[in-house]
């Protein structure tokens, strides 16, 4: 991977996420992981094993940090709102044989509502309030590009994809701070393998509306 | 067999928007009573119920509505009378039209009639569109003719598109903004194209015109910007105050860009999108439809990028249609509407296709995989009908006002017995919300407009007829032997008054709750 000038890097060090992340011991986290997905890229011999081991660890320890998914009682099972609502449903549908009922509404719903928690966390508010809108423009480039590019690389990036949707989809109100300050490796390796194919025009024209948003009072 | 098709998208199509449309939504709401009540009275005075000739802004009750879904009701009211399927009609049948001319739409874009037949049918079947094409939506008037607009366009029909998107301009108020920008859009597309073309000067200029009357009505503040003031994002409170601590233009600036984006975020969220946009039960309840089927998220998402291998060039205009759709919305107050952001639909609909195409393309030959597929989208259609049609009349009959169309049912049966009607305006479970019920009145008992629009509304209450539309408070109300008196059921008068009072209807809704009650004065 190409890496390109590095005045397009500076915004990827200056994210929110930083400020209002996580603790010290999670930024040397990140970064450790971050390095490990960069050997992974970049390092020919048993190095990039072992930056991918620690990468690995660290992200996911980083991630399980943030959403505090070990903890059941931040899981979105056994919500009363959901419990109640399928009883209810059960009840008021006579349209349908009892049995039938419990076929169309059932605990089934939570894996509708672990997808609809996902949905309700990636909006494009989440992602520029902790990635920056500038940054946002090389990490969609990135990200297309990866999947118009299917590798071994990719299916690694793939997997740790889905360990943040998991995450994400499993805790009952993930804080955005957090989780992206937690995946943040991943967004930051995405962004820089979009960087070399930015139009400079609407990069900085992104960058500018970025420098009068982050100066904000009310950011 | 293509014919077949077509006639069978249509009939589902036309069923899906028609069946049941007196119950499903149960109610006529806040804004369709409006809508119905002002075609009503078009019909009989020329005069909408503020007493205007032939207006081109409906003050209605301060909302200010665009005209043309008014005056698109009043031969549906004129041929079957005053009824919830009367007012609905004239939506569900432009929707089912729209379900054809998206199909159109594409053939003309992407001359593939696989691809055109399946956006139709895929149109046909989202809730986003059935929704809307069930109430008298204006956006949902708007929408077909934005669409016809672009179609006549790429088929060089200039004077006719202009017409068309001028009629879009008198159908909703978004279309007020995105109109234009839809416009500037095409005219840069195809600026090389159009410049030399002398029918382009006309057809602009025929827009223009067009246009003119309500442009004037705008600037000469018959109340249509009235609607513009109080849906401005910028009356929000907290922006408000924001804006009145800020100490420069550029924190202004800020503000704004940090509002305004916010809201464009809120109507690209993909949770309001597939999840529970629609918002057809309570909020705590997790069995929500989004605008469309979840299982559709991997089509759109692929679809963004493969709608330029269907489309070719002519994809730009639907990308630029999807970036600009949300602005004009973005800039009202309130989270996300879905008939504000109806105009977007076009463009989703066209990169859910697109997707789905792909990735059928890429399951091939497996099987199995195609059948999951199918059963999936079965089973959320399915889902759809039964929330839809059976759940969401029976969970939302509060938000509907409920209850005041049965009072009319009440009263023209018993309309000579009572010399003077009293109505209590609150509904909700604590009777929190402040109703419309001179308009269901008037409108279900069939009441000559002209006694409406010579009411008189005083600090005390709107008078017309024999009705006065009050808050009732028992202990300052005059009771008299015969008089009618109506209230919402958090309202009941307390057992002091029952030598004085008779309950003499009392109207329900699912679960036995109690709506209102009617009471006859002994």
């Amino acid at each position: 991977m190409v890496i390109p000038n590095f005045i397009y890097i500076i915004p990827l060090f200056i994210l929110p996420i930083y400020y209002f992340g996580a603790s010290a011991n999670l930024q040397i986290l990140v970064f450790v992981s971050l390095l490990g997905f960069l050997w992974y890229d970049r390092i020919k011999n048993n190095l990039r094993f072992l930056g991918l081991v620690i990468g690995f660890a660290a992200f996911v320890y980083a991630l399980i940090s943030a959403t505090q998914i070990l903890d059941t009682n931040r899981l979105i099972f056994g919500l009363d709102p959901i419990e109640d609502a399928i009883s209810l449903h059960q009840r008021d549908a006579q349209y349908l044989p009892f049995r039938l009922r419990s076929a169309l509404f059932n605990s089934s719903v939570y894996i509708y509502y672990f997808f609809q928690n996902i949905a309700r966390f990636f909006n494009l508010k989440n992602f520029y309030d902790t990635l920056l809108l500038v940054n946002l423009y090389p990490l969609i480039l990135g990200i297309v590009q990866h999947f118009r590019t299917p590798s071994r690389k990719s299916y690694g990036l793939g997997a740790l994809m889905c360990l943040v949707l998991l995450s994400v989809g499993l805790t009952k109100s993930p804080d955005k701070y957090q989780v992206m300050f937690a995946s943040a490796p991943l967004w930051i390796y995405l962004a820089i393998s979009g960087l070399p194919k930015i139009d400079r025009r609407i990069y900085w024209a992104l960058a500018a509306i970025t420098i009068i948003m982050v100066t904000s009072p009310i950011l | 067999m293509k014919v077949i098709i077509i006639v069978s998208i249509v009939v589902v199509g036309l069923a899906l928007r028609t069946i049941g449309l007196g119950s499903v939504p149960p109610h006529l709401g806040n804004d369709e009573i409006s809508i119905a009540y002002d075609a009503y009275s078009l019909l009989h005075t020329s005069r909408d119920e503020h007493n205007n000739l032939l207006p081109l802004s409906f003050e209605s009750h301060g909302t200010y509505k665009a005209p043309l879904t008014i005056y698109l009701t009043v031969p549906s009211v004129w041929i079957f009378g005053n009824s919830e399927f009367s007012a609905r009609l004239p939506s569900a049948i432009l929707g089912t039209l729209t379900v054809v001319l998206i199909g159109i739409l594409a053939f003309t874009l992407s001359r593939n009639i696989n691809f055109s037949l399946l956006i139709s049918a895929i149109m046909a079947i989202t809730p986003w569109h059935i929704f809307t094409s069930r109430h008298i939506y204006e956006g949902n008037i708007g929408l077909l003719f934005v669409v016809l607009g672009v179609c006549l366009f790429y088929r060089n029909k200039m004077l006719l598109s202009s017409l068309m998107f001028a009629l879009s301009i008198y159908a909703y108020h978004t279309q007020w903004g995105f109109t234009p920008m839809l416009l500037l859009g095409l005219g840069l597309l195809h600026f090389k194209k159009l410049i030399f073309k002398p029918r382009s000067y006309i057809a602009t200029a025929s827009f223009l015109i067009l246009i003119f009357p309500i442009f004037l009505n705008f600037l000469r503040n018959l109340g249509t910007h009235a609607r513009a003031n109080t849906e401005f994002f910028l009356n929000e409170p907290h922006l408000n105050s924001f804006l009145e601590q800020s100490t420069s233009v550029l924190q202004n600036i800020q503000v704004i860009l940090h509002a305004f984006l916010g809201n464009y975020s809120s109507y690209t969220n993909f949770n309001y999108l597939f999840f529970d946009g629609l918002r057809l039960l309570p909020d705590t309840d997790p069995f929500q439809v989004g605008l469309f089927f979840a299982i559709f998220i991997p089509a759109f998402l692929v679809g963004i990028f493969t709608l330029q291998k269907y489309l070719g060039q002519n994809a730009k205009i639907i990308y630029i249609w999807a970036a600009i759709g949300p602005i004009v919305p973005a800039l009202t107050i309130g989270g996300p509407g879905i008939i504000r952001n109806l105009v977007t639909l076009i463009p989703y609909i066209f990169f859910i296709t697109a997707g789905s195409v792909s990735l059928w393309q890429i399951i091939g030959k497996r099987k199995f995989l195609k059948l999951i597929t199918v059963t999936l989208v079965s089973f959320s259609f399915i889902y759809f009908l039964a929330i839809f049609y059976y759940h969401f009349p029976q969970e939302s009959q509060e938000n509907y006002q409920y209850g005041f169309k049965q009072i009319a049912t009440y009263i023209n049966a018993n309309y000579d017995r009572h010399p003077v009607i009293t109505i209590d305006p609150k509904f909700g479970p604590v009777g929190q919300y402040d109703g419309v019920p001179h308009l269901y009145i008037s409108y279900f008992t069939k009441l000559d407009p002209a006694l409406l629009i010579a009411r008189q509304d005083l600090e005390s209450g709107l008078y017309f007829d024999k009705y006065i539309v009050k808050r009732i408070i028992w202990y300052d109300q005059s009771i008299q032997p015969g008089h009618l008196y109506t209230v919402p059921s958090e309202n009941s008068p307390s057992s002091q008054f029952s030598n004085r009072l008779k309950l003499v209807q009392e109207i329900f809704m699912t679960r036995n709750r109690s709506a209102f009650k009617i009471y006859e004065g002994i």
